[in-house]
């Protein structure tokens, strides 16, 4: 479903990730962890169209993306869940939804709308209130809420937990569970590197721009991740 | 007669061309190299040009005992003043070209304080609205420059030859002497560790700030400088003009400037001179005096094709060629090639 | 006194309409496109243009103002279609757009320079005819001033609701507070910075029209309004609505009824008129600067 073949990409002029070769399977859940600053969310940004693609080429559904601009792959069927800076926040939930789902007529909005209150129950109580005054969980979970809006296929997210307690994480990854179970194909980075092998079927990790290792999550989980990380750098 | 005219138009296009290479060299560096297209070059000229004025006139006057500074005849008496007393405009032309640029540069800090905080376009803009303001007042404001009608009588240094060709032709040389000074200033400016910081705060602020670079000082330090160029040029057009009259200080000149420095090729000193030259021909010679001599008359003011063009050059320039006739070359300094030494190591151990 | 105060109202207040309109124009550009666009005193003088040319051949003037501000929509749009989007997919910085919309606005206006030279237009007055409707001191208040206020009026109340009401006002909202979020989401970001420019070209002809409804114009009236409409969005930090209409009013309110204060209080001379607004945005942007850097990481 989605495929990248020796992708150099970064910002400005400046390589960031170095020859990525990543093939993604439908249905499939894939963890993408590694140390911090190894590029993980650069590869996030490469697939929506947010970095500058130096070599190498990136095809999703069949679709070569490589240069396409973010808003043809959203279209495409591609959601994004940026690190920082995800939700709104001088607009209400309720807006940020509505933004999530600007190509939706009025109709078909007001039922993807119900939808999607229905797997995030928490929001629909807050639908008149400014995204920036949600606590961290809230937040998250209204832009994991966005990113259904779409429709989309594939779903990646930068570090969804990142920041929050504990009990917030678990409610995010039962989140995570709920999406798999749809059958979306998910892309998810993370910092909770356990939590992360633990409910995705194969795991990436990145070291210094380059993916070091991919196998099975139940077979990495069997890894010591400190070695991993360090030695390989 | 005719080789005497030729010598007076060449006279007067090095002239305009040596200006127009210290301004755009001016300009360089400070949208250049630090990203701040001063779009107010015009009002640190000017400051330059008052600053002549009043230095010489107020000397003169008080030797002469001049009660009507503005008058002709008090024109006329300080000429003749300075030609019968060649020691006196000389130091008066030196003590007038250090003060212009003192004075324009500390302008040049102050008044862009206020806009310090303000991003590479709102603060231009509002350097632009400061140049305005300050013609604006000057032309009201008599006692300063004579207000709108100007004054006259600022003779350069060499009137006292009483050969006004030859005293002009040296003039003119002496301009090309500080124009290289100035040139070989500013690329030493561009190839030191300031030159660096310079092209950090111009590339990414928010990285500049935060490896502890005072960014709003680094831009009122290079804003210092590009002032005090500009005021010596300035001076030095005050003493060739031998007059000032404040509605020749209006922004097409700033804008005659930056398009010089886009089409030359930014961060790039040979560019600057190069942009100066090939807008220098194109200006001069598009003037109604000059084609009027080879028998060209348009059916309106030659000086709107002239401005359309600057714009229209802008505009494709930015589109097609934006590293421009000459592209920028990296900075050479001890530590860019200890730098870049190391780069090429690291990503020879890498693959 | 306070009829005389009272009496430089009107003029106070149809200056403030005017760089107030279009400088909302230019921050509603601004924080969508990242663009100070310097061009836009060219779509003011388009709308002068217009609007005094359609009222010199009888036209009444409502439908000769929404003419012009159309003209200056249609301008705004195809420099950006022409220059400043063909500069951003090349990569261009935001800098190099600035810039290139100085190099764009004198494209236009000497362009313009050039035809109204050969067509014998370099100054013209509109046929709009200045009625006084009551009297305010000494001075009348024309319909000249209601329409302009009627204008404001209904450029304001129509803002807001587009803004905070409409589709596309929550997505130039979006994209102002994030266009990468908004890009990612699916907001069709170029097509909503055409509308934007659209808005913004409408309301500087229109600005355009009442100022020619005001006072003769030149080919350069728009460049002579830029630096006062750039004043008031400055004003605004370019990126709030309420502080450039207010903005807007400083600047108009600077050069009449503070020329006026000045003038009675310090018996300043009224040939430094000119030189007030100037007075006014440097004391702002001092003010301003005492955040310098929060407000540098921001802007
Ligand atoms: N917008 C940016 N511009 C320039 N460099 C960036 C930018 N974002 C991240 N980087 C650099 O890219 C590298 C990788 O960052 P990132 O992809 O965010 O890593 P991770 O998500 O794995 O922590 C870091 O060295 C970081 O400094
Ligand atoms: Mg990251």
């Amino acid at each position: 479903m989605l495929e990248l073949r020796g992708v150099v990409a970064g910002y400005g002029r400046l390589p960031i990730i170095t020859g990525i070769d990543v093939s993604i399977r439908r249905g499939e859940t894939v963890a993408i962890i590694g140390p911090n600053g190894s590029g993980k969310s650069t590869l996030a940004k490469t697939v929506v169209g947010l970095t500058n693609v130096f070599e190498g080429t990136i095809i999703y559904d069949g679709h070569e993306i490589t240069h396409r601009p973010p808003s043809e792959r959203v279209r495409l069927g591609i959601a994004y869940l940026p690190q920082t800076g995800n939700v709104f926040p001088d607009m209400t939930v309720l807006e940020n939804l509505e933004m999530g789902g600007y190509s939706l007529s009025r109709d078909e909005l007001k039922v993807k709308l119900q939808e999607v209150l229905e797997m995030f129950p928490e929001l629909s109580g807050r639908l008149k209130q400014k995204a920036g005054t949600l606590s961290g969980g809230e937040r998250q979970m209204l832009a994991m809420s966005r990113l259904l809006m779409t429709s989309p296929s594939l779903v990646i997210m930068d570090e969804p937990s990142a920041g929050l307690a504990p009990k917030m994480v678990h409610r995010i990854f039962e989140k995570v569970d709920a999406l798999r179970k749809v059958g979306l194909t998910l892309l998810l980075i993370e910092q909770h590197a356990r939590m992360a092998i633990s409910h995705s079927e194969r795991t990436l990790v990145m070291v210094g721009g380059k993916v070091v290792l991919s196998d099975s999550s139940d077979r990495v989980s069997g890894l010591d991740l400190a070695t991993v990380f360090f030695q390989r750098a | 007669m005719i080789g005497e005219g030729a010598l007076v138009l060449f006279q007067s296009f090095t002239f305009y061309l040596l200006i127009y290479v210290i301004l755009s060299l001016s300009m360089n560096l400070e949208y250049g190299l630090t990203g701040v297209p001063n779009l107010g070059k015009v009002l640190f000229f000017f400051v330059g040009a008052i600053t002549s004025t009043v230095i010489t006139v107020n000397v003169y006057d008080s030797i002469l005992g001049t009660e009507d500074p503005l008058s002709a005849l008090a024109a006329a008496r300080r000429t003749e003043l300075a030609a019968s007393n060649p020691l006196l405009a000389v130091g008066v032309f030196v003590l007038s070209l250090i003060s212009s640029s003192l004075v324009a540069g500390v302008l040049g800090f102050v008044a862009s304080y206020p806009a310090l905080a303000l991003k590479g376009s709102m603060l231009s803009i509002t350097l632009l609205i400061f140049g305005e303001a300050a013609r604006v007042f000057v032309r009201t404001y008599q006692p300063l420059v004579g207000g709108v009608f100007g004054i006259s009588g600022i003779s350069n240094p060499f009137v006292f030859l009483r050969n006004p060709p030859l005293g002009m032709t040296l003039y003119v040389a002496l301009t090309g002497a500080i124009a290289i000074f100035t040139y070989l200033l500013v690329e030493r400016l561009t190839n030191s560790p300031f030159g660096r910081l310079m092209k950090a705060v111009r590339d990414d602020e928010l990285a500049a700030y935060s490896l502890g670079k005072d960014v709003p000082r680094v831009r009122g330090q290079v804003l210092f400088i590009g002032s005090a160029i500009a005021g010596a040029a300035g001076s030095l057009y005050t003493f060739y003009s031998q007059s000032i009259f404040p509605d020749d200080y209006v922004p097409a000149l700033t804008f005659l400037v930056l398009t010089m420095t886009i089409l030359g090729g930014l961060a790039n000193n040979v560019g600057a001179v190069v942009g100066a030259l090939v807008l220098a021909v194109f200006e001069r010679f598009s003037q109604a005096s000059t084609l009027a001599v080879f028998g060209i008359t348009v059916g309106f003011d030659i000086s709107y094709l002239r401005y359309a063009v600057m714009g229209i050059l802008i505009v494709t320039v930015l589109l097609y060629r934006p590293q421009g006739l000459i592209p920028e070359k990296p900075v050479k300094t001890e530590l860019y090639d200890v730098v870049a030494a190391r780069g090429r190591r690291s990503s020879r151990a890498g693959s | 006194m306070i009829e005389e105060a009272l009496g430089q109202l009107p003029t106070s207040l149809l200056a403030s309409a005017l760089y107030a309109m279009a400088a909302v124009g230019l921050t509603m550009n601004y924080s969508v496109t990242r663009l100070a666009d310097f061009a836009i005193g060219e779509y003011i003088t388009f709308g002068c243009y217009v609007a005094a040319l359609l009222t010199l051949s009888q036209l009444d003037p409502v439908t000769s103002m929404v003419l012009a501000g159309a003209t200056g929509a249609l301008i705004a749009l195809s420099v950006d279609e022409l220059a400043y989007k063909r500069l951003e997919r090349r990569g261009a910085t935001l800098l190099q757009v600035f810039i290139a919309s100085v190099g764009a606005s004198f494209t236009i206006r000497y362009l313009f320079s050039i035809y109204a030279d050969i067509e014998d237009l370099l100054f013209l007055t509109s046929g709009f005819s200045s009625q006084p409707v009551v009297f305010l001191g000494t001075r009348p208040l024309t319909n000249l001033h209601v329409l302009a206020l009627i204008t404001l009026t209904v450029t304001v109340v129509g803002l807001t609701y587009l803004i905070l009401r409409t589709k596309v006002g929550k997505a130039m909202r979006a994209i102002a507070s994030n266009r990468d979020l908004a890009m990612v989401s699916g907001i069709p970001v170029w097509r909503i910075r055409s509308i934007t420019r659209l808005l913004t070209g409408f309301l500087a002809g229109v600005s355009g029209a009442l100022w020619a409804y005001y006072t003769s114009i030149n080919p350069e009236s728009g460049w002579r309004m830029l630096l006062w409409v750039f004043s008031s969005a400055i004003i605004g930090n370019f990126t709030s609505f309420p502080l450039t209409l207010l903005g807007g009013f400083v600047i108009g309110s600077a050069e009449n009824l503070g020329m006026w204060a000045l003038n009675r209080a310090f018996g300043l001379e009224t040939a430094y008129k000119p030189l007030i607004p100037y007075i006014a945005i440097a004391a702002v942007l001092l003010y301003r600067n005492r955040y310098r850097f929060t407000r540098l990481v921001e802007l």
